[in-house]
């Protein structure tokens, strides 16, 4: 049994390059305590575990302590579950993503996420902000991811910070953005990414469209914190903490879809 | 002057993505749709707590495209919307060079006062507010008032234009009498 501990997204990377380089056994326990795992890292360490070949016989084995939101993405079988959410009033909710916007649950997860945000003293604006950002992120799921594997999306409320994540394993950013004949001639996910977060920039021709990242960046950039884009081989983050907006580019072994991370807060922490 | 509850329309607090905005588009068409020629449209958002760029450029600014495009000679007024949904509705707006107004007052279904959101040079900005401080006002009295201020670089000829691209924004409406057009704010009677 290998143990690795792995307590911020960053750290996923290294990870997942020893996982491409066989470096890692078939079984490995992660033995951390689930509190001191970021969210965006555990709902990445999801997408590559389920990515992986049946053959690798890769288990992913998470220890589970008192954390909540650990129990409600250990209960459900993502991707091979039904849709639903599960959440704890005021502090975290987990959803596995019904198909489209219409779906109840949907909007009562929203509501309870904004709630949440207000009960940690995020401005009602700025709730607004982030609980849209949220909603616009998912909605980037069912346009374009073209997978019927459904999305996931998590939220984690406390000491006036927020974490949430974003993610599927459809067609990924590059792919998707090669359906619009101006962008066909990108090359890399790197390319397409930083194609994506630009306003009006969309898989769809014409206008009122590609809102989506702009917005979240936005909303975030009024916070302490930083949003990390994950989609095919590349990865931007954006990090107010070490440099305000500033931006890193990095590659990584293939992994399908968009992971979405953020974590911020009201605040400026000493370290994420 | 009609007024519509978007709460209510569209059965949702949540207004998200662009998805939902096309699902909730043909909503919007019917309630335009449904207004008299030369009617008021108040959409009251006061009961949407989330509403983002993406369902606007969906769901809303196709319709106030129709508009503009002179097919429809309706006119919209926005009430209630909080901060977040402003924020985004102008990002939208500003990005598709469209501006609407949005009532600042309202009291018993009536428009006390609004003020434009979106992109509008100064120039038309301040023929408007001078629409709005002078309701049935013509562009021949614009010229007159703005010679007696010794503004006589403005001709008729720009008055008029600077009125006939409000109208076709339809921040403002107009009304033949005899020869000429008289113009005012679309939540004022004349």
């Amino acid at each position: 049994m290998t143990r690795i501990p792995l307590t911020q997204v960053g750290q996923i990377e290294s990870f997942h390059w020893k996982l491409v380089n066989d470096d890692i056994p078939s079984r490995v326990h992660f033995p951390f305590a689930a509190s001191e795992l970021s969210l965006g890292a555990a709902i990445e360490l999801l997408c590559i575990e389920r990515h992986l070949p049946e053959s690798a016989n890769f288990n992913l084995s998470l220890k589970l302590n008192n954390s909540h939101l650990w129990k409600l993405i250990k209960r459900l079988d993502w991707p091979r579950c039904e849709p639903g959410f599960s959440v704890r009033v005021g502090s975290t909710g987990f959803m596995v993503l019904p198909l489209d916007s219409s779906d109840w649950r949907w909007t009562a997860f929203l509501l309870i996420m904004q709630k949440a945000l207000k009960q940690h003293c995020f401005p009602e604006h700025l709730a607004g902000a982030l609980t849209g950002a949220v909603g616009e992120m998912v909605d980037n799921v069912w346009e374009h991811s073209e997978t019927s594997v459904p999305g996931l999306v998590a939220f984690e409320v406390r000491h006036r910070r927020l974490n949430f994540a974003v993610a599927d394993l459809g067609i990924g950013v590059l792919q998707s953005l090669r359906k619009n004949p101006h962008y066909r001639f990108l090359n890399s996910s790197m390319e397409a990414l930083q194609k994506a977060i630009l306003k009006g920039v969309s898989r769809l021709q014409g206008q009122s469209r590609g809102y989506g990242f702009s917005r979240l960046l936005k909303a975030v950039a009024e916070l302490w914190g930083f949003t990390r884009l994950r989609s095919g081989q590349a990865v931007l983050v954006f990090d107010r903490l070490t440099e305000a907006r500033k931006r890193v580019h990095k590659y990584l072994p293939p992994l399908p879809g968009v992971q979405i991370a953020v974590c911020c807060g009201l605040d400026a922490p000493a370290s994420f | 002057m009609r007024t519509i509850d978007v709460h209510k329309m569209t059965d949702s607090e949540m207004l998200i993505g662009r998805g939902g905005g096309r699902r909730d588009f043909p909503k919007f068409v019917e309630a335009t749709f449904a207004a008299l020629e030369g009617e008021t449209v108040l959409w009251d958002w006061s009961g949407i707590r989330v509403a983002t760029a993406s369902y606007f450029a969906a769901a809303f600014v196709p319709v106030m495209k129709m508009l503009v495009s002179g097919g429809l000679d309706k006119y919209f007024v926005l009430h209630g919307l909080n901060i977040n949904c402003e924020d985004e509705l102008k990002f939208v707006l500003e990005s598709e060079g469209l501006v609407t107004l949005v009532a600042d007052e309202v009291k018993g279904g009536r428009v006390l006062s609004a003020r434009p959101l979106g992109k509008l040079d100064s120039v038309h900005a301040e023929t408007l507010n001078r629409v709005v401080r002078k309701p049935g006002i013509s562009a021949k009295r614009l010229y007159a008032e703005s010679i007696s201020k010794g503004r006589t670089k403005i001709g008729m000829t720009a008055w008029i234009n600077r009125l006939v691209s409000l109208y076709r924004l339809r921040l403002i409406k107009r009304k033949r009498v005899g020869r000429q057009f008289t113009y005012a704010v679309p939540y004022v009677e004349v």
